[in-house]
């Protein structure tokens, strides 16, 4: 068990060194005292405890983490030093060492909060983006929050690059009634391919581009919003 | 050319029956007043009201009740946008009854009035804000409802910001060329010979009428030829022309004027 913190700029200067190490190094240790140094981080108030975990999907991480960050008040979701933080301590999980014990950890933002309210950027953080999610859809949103935390996976991409799409509700039902396999727990197979075939996610986001000039989409909900659609979307229903 | 349709009957709100000012908050995001007036749109009374606050990526949703009993939220600061200075509003009034979540009306990109800044409500041509564009100085952004201007965050400390509004050994160099890459955005590749009433193009449109320049008066735009030729030898003169560019230039210089 480890006390939430928060990382101070130097703490963040001291990550975002290491990151870039890492993408030179990619075997580079993760250096301890950037968690619990108090040069570099401080306490969160009020104390929350936290366990040293591994989550194996994004839905895990943000089943976890959801009530202990909505226990702070105030601004959280767009808390660089926590998040940064958040995302050392669960450094194994949001950058895992693959088969060759070399670690990719990408882009700074993936793992550093951007300051400010730059969506484009929040909603990669691997940690901050799943909470976020959560915090929008509750488990309805099953279909963002599935695979591993390190990965943010297609229909993320897809759906949560507008803010306005990400937390419409009705929306993301009716992307979870087209394409989430409930039996599988995971996205339908071929639902999501990188080419805009008919009935396919990023054809749904062209679609629900469009039906957004008709209808409020924040009005309805997924059942009404999958009955607007055009037939090329009928086998996935 | 972008054709336009409207299959819906989706009624449009004159802007001037909707009034927004943005009121700033010290260190914070700022909040917003709106006024709307509805009346004798022949709309439904529970047609549902609400205001959509958007930029590019970022977007916030205020219910303000409905056309009959405008209740507007207690809570409208804009926590959640990206930007503190550049972005739209949008009032829809929704069908909560025949054909629910259908858009009866709606009034889009309406910009705010700012109260800090005196209550004018001039509709801006061109907006300006910071970015870490690396090693670029400035580019234009295209992406979100009127032009943008972004100048590069890390030369802040060097005033840019200042140099490029005040500094005519620097603005005559760059606004030119801004000119010219919007008017190349609005014929070239937008294409859009009927932009809507309120819409950027539009204004600029209107802007270029006032320089003397409206496209139309000129020459038949039918080609990309005769309007790349229309922008070079029409256009940016009249632009230059309009702003006095050489002498402005020289006298930042030499501290003379022609």
């Amino acid at each position: 068990m480890a006390s939430l913190r928060s990382l101070n700029q130097l703490g963040v200067g001291y990550f975002r060194r290491y990151l870039s190490d890492l993408r030179v190094n990619s075997q580079e240790k993760f250096p301890d005292d950037l968690l619990f140094g108090n040069d570099y981080s401080v306490v969160v108030d009020p104390t929350i405890e936290l366990e040293s975990k591994s989550f194996k999907t994004k839905l895990e991480a943000a089943e976890y983490l959801h009530p202990k960050i909505k226990a702070i008040q105030g601004d959280i979701f767009h808390d660089l030093g926590i998040w940064s933080w958040l995302s050392a301590f669960y450094f194994d999980s949001v950058c895992p060492p693959g088969q060759d014990g070399e670690r990719k950890p990408g882009a700074d933002y993936r793992h550093i909060l951007i300051s400010g309210r730059d969506w484009r950027h929040s909603y990669r953080h691997l940690l901050a983006g799943p909470v976020r999610t959560f915090d929008f859809h509750g488990p309805g949103g099953a279909l963002l929050l599935s695979g591993p935390v390190n990965k943010l996976g297609d229909f993320v991409e897809q759906l949560c690059s507008r803010q306005d799409i990400a937390s419409n509700k009705g929306v993301i039902e009716a992307v979870t009634i087209l394409y989430w396999d409930e039996k599988r727990q995971n996205p339908k197979r071929g639902s999501a391919p990188t080419e805009r075939r008919p009935g396919t996610l990023r054809r749904f986001v062209d679609v629900i581009q469009q039906l957004e000039l008709t209808y409020d989409l924040y009005s309805m909900n997924g059942t009404e919003i999958a009955a607007l659609l055009p037939i090329e979307f009928a086998a996935w229903l | 050319m972008i054709r336009k349709f409207n299959y819906t009957g989706r009624k449009r709100i004159e802007r001037d029956r909707v009034q927004v000012s943005l009121i700033p908050q010290a260190g914070q995001a700022p909040s917003f007043d709106a006024s709307i007036q509805l009346a004798d749109l022949g709309l439904p009374g529970n047609g549902a009201v609400y205001i959509e606050v958007y930029d590019k990526s970022s977007y916030m949703r205020f219910d303000f009740g409905t056309v009959e009993h405008q209740t507007p939220p207690s809570r409208r600061q804009l926590v959640d946008l990206q930007s503190r200075e550049i972005f739209s509003f949008r009032v829809k009034v929704v069908d909560q009854e025949g054909s629910h979540g259908k858009v009866l009306a709606v009034a889009d990109r309406l910009p705010p009035v700012r109260l800090e800044t005196g209550g004018t409500d001039k509709e801006s041509l061109l907006a300006v804000s910071s970015e870490d564009l690396e090693d670029q100085i400035w580019k234009l952004d295209f992406s979100k409802d009127v032009p943008v201007l972004i100048l590069n965050s890390r030369l802040e400390d060097l005033g840019i910001r200042e140099l490029v509004r005040s500094d005519d050994s620097i603005s005559m160099l760059i606004l030119p060329a801004v000119f010219r890459q919007i008017l190349v955005q609005i014929f070239l590749v937008d294409q859009d010979s009927d932009p809507e009433e309120g819409s950027w193009q539009n204004l600029w449109r209107k802007f270029l009428s006032a320089l003397g320049a409206a496209p139309e008066s000129v020459l038949e735009l039918d080609s990309s030829e005769n309007i790349s030729e229309w922008i070079d030898d029409v256009a940016v003169p009249a632009f230059c022309r309009n702003q006095r560019a050489s002498d402005r230039f020289r006298h930042s210089k030499t501290g003379e004027e022609e």
